[in-house]
C-alpha cells in the first residue's frame, strides 16, 4: 500500500503527522534556544543594571539630619514633586515616598544618596553649599529632579 | 510519559504563569498604573489578563498550541523585563537590577520555571505524539 511521506507503518497502524516528528523536534529546539537566549538576556540585564540600590544612606557631606528650615518633596506616580526645589544654604530637603513601590534619591555628583525608600519612608539631605544639584531615582532613571541652593 | 505526568506538568506550568500574572497585577495596583506613560500600566494589566487566559488554556485545551501560547507569553514577559533594564527602557520606563524586590526575582523564577516546564511538555506531547488515522492494510 502507498504510504504518504509523513506516514509511518508501525504495528499494523499507519500514523500520520501534519508536521513530521523530526521537523517538530527542530521547531521545539528553535523555540528552546530562543527562550534560553531571552531568559539569559533578562537575567543578564538585571545583574548588569543593578546599581547596588539599598546601600545605606548618605554619601556626601550635604546629607545629614535636618537643621533649621527646609523644604518638602514627595515621590508620587513615578515622579518627584516639585520637580525643582529652591532652598537656601543650610536648609534641608525631605523626600517622602508616597508611591506604592520603592524609589530612591541619588544626586548626579554623588553628594547625597538615599537608601531604597519603601512606601512611606523619608530621606533628608541638608545643603551646605550653593549650587544646582541634579538628582534621579536610583531605581527608575526616568525620574529626575533638581535642588537649587541659593547662597 | 504517562498522561498523569503530562496533566500535572500542565497544571504546574499554569500555576507558574498565573503566579507571574498575579505579580504583574499586584504591581499594577501598587503604582505602575500611575506611571506617566499609560502604556506601561496597560502592559502590566494586559500581562495579568493574558496570564490568566494562558493558564486556563493550558488546563482545559490539551493541544500543543496552548503550550506554544504560554511560551510566547513567557518570552514576551522576559523580553519586556530585559528591555526595561536597558538605557532606552520600555514605554519611557527604566528600572534597575531586580527591583522591585522581591517581586522582580519572583516573577523571573515563575517565568523561567514555566518556560522549562512548557518546553518539556512540548517535547513530550508534540514531538512524541502521532495521530493514528487508519489501520494498515
Amino acid at each position: 500500500m502507498y504510504a504518504a511521506p509523513h506516514e509511518i507503518r508501525e504495528a499494523g497502524v499507519i500514523r500520520t503527522d501534519v508536521v513530521p516528528g523530526r521537523q517538530r523536534l527542530i521547531l521545539i529546539g528553535v523555540a528552546a534556544v530562543i527562550t534560553v537566549l531571552i531568559a539569559a538576556f533578562a537575567v543578564g540585564r538585571g545583574v548588569a543594571s543593578d546599581t547596588g540600590g539599598g546601600s545605606s544612606a548618605a554619601a556626601g557631606p550635604t546629607s545629614s539630619p535636618p537643621s533649621g528650615s527646609g523644604a518638602a518633596a514627595v515621590i508620587q506616580n513615578f515622579a518627584f514633586s516639585p520637580k525643582s526645589i529652591t532652598v537656601k544654604v543650610g536648609d534641608a530637603v525631605t523626600w517622602t515616598n508616597r508611591d506604592g513601590t520603592a524609589h530612591s534619591v541619588k544626586s548626579d555628583d554623588g553628594s547625597f544618596v538615599s537608601q531604597d525608600l519603601d512606601p512611606g519612608q523619608t530621606f533628608t539631605a541638608t545643603f551646605k553649599t550653593p549650587g544646582t544639584f541634579a538628582y534621579v531615582c536610583g531605581i527608575h532613571s526616568s525620574m529626575t529632579g533638581t535642588v537649587v541652593v541659593q547662597g | 510519559m504517562r498522561p498523569g505526568f503530562v496533566t500535572i506538568g500542565r497544571w504546574v506550568a499554569a500555576a507558574l504563569i498565573l503566579g507571574g500574572g498575579a505579580i504583574h497585577l499586584k504591581l499594577y495596583f501598587d503604582s505602575y498604573r500611575d506611571f506617566p506613560n499609560a502604556n506601561l500600566g496597560r502592559s502590566f494589566l494586559l500581562n495579568a489578563i493574558a496570564s490568566l487566559v494562558a493558564a486556563i488554556l493550558l488546563v482545559v485545551w490539551r493541544n500543543p498550541l496552548s503550550l506554544l501560547a504560554g511560551l510566547v507569553l513567557v518570552n514576551a514577559t522576559l523580553l519586556a523585563f530585559a528591555l526595561s533594564r536597558t538605557s532606552n527602557g520600555i514605554f519611557d520606563f527604566t528600572e534597575t537590577g531586580f527591583n522591585p524586590s522581591p517581586e522582580a526575582v519572583l516573577s523571573l523564577v515563575f517565568e523561567i520555571g514555566a518556560a522549562v516546564v512548557l518546553i518539556g511538555l512540548l517535547v513530550v506531547e508534540w514531538a512524541g505524539a502521532r495521530r493514528e488515522v487508519a489501520p494498515a492494510q
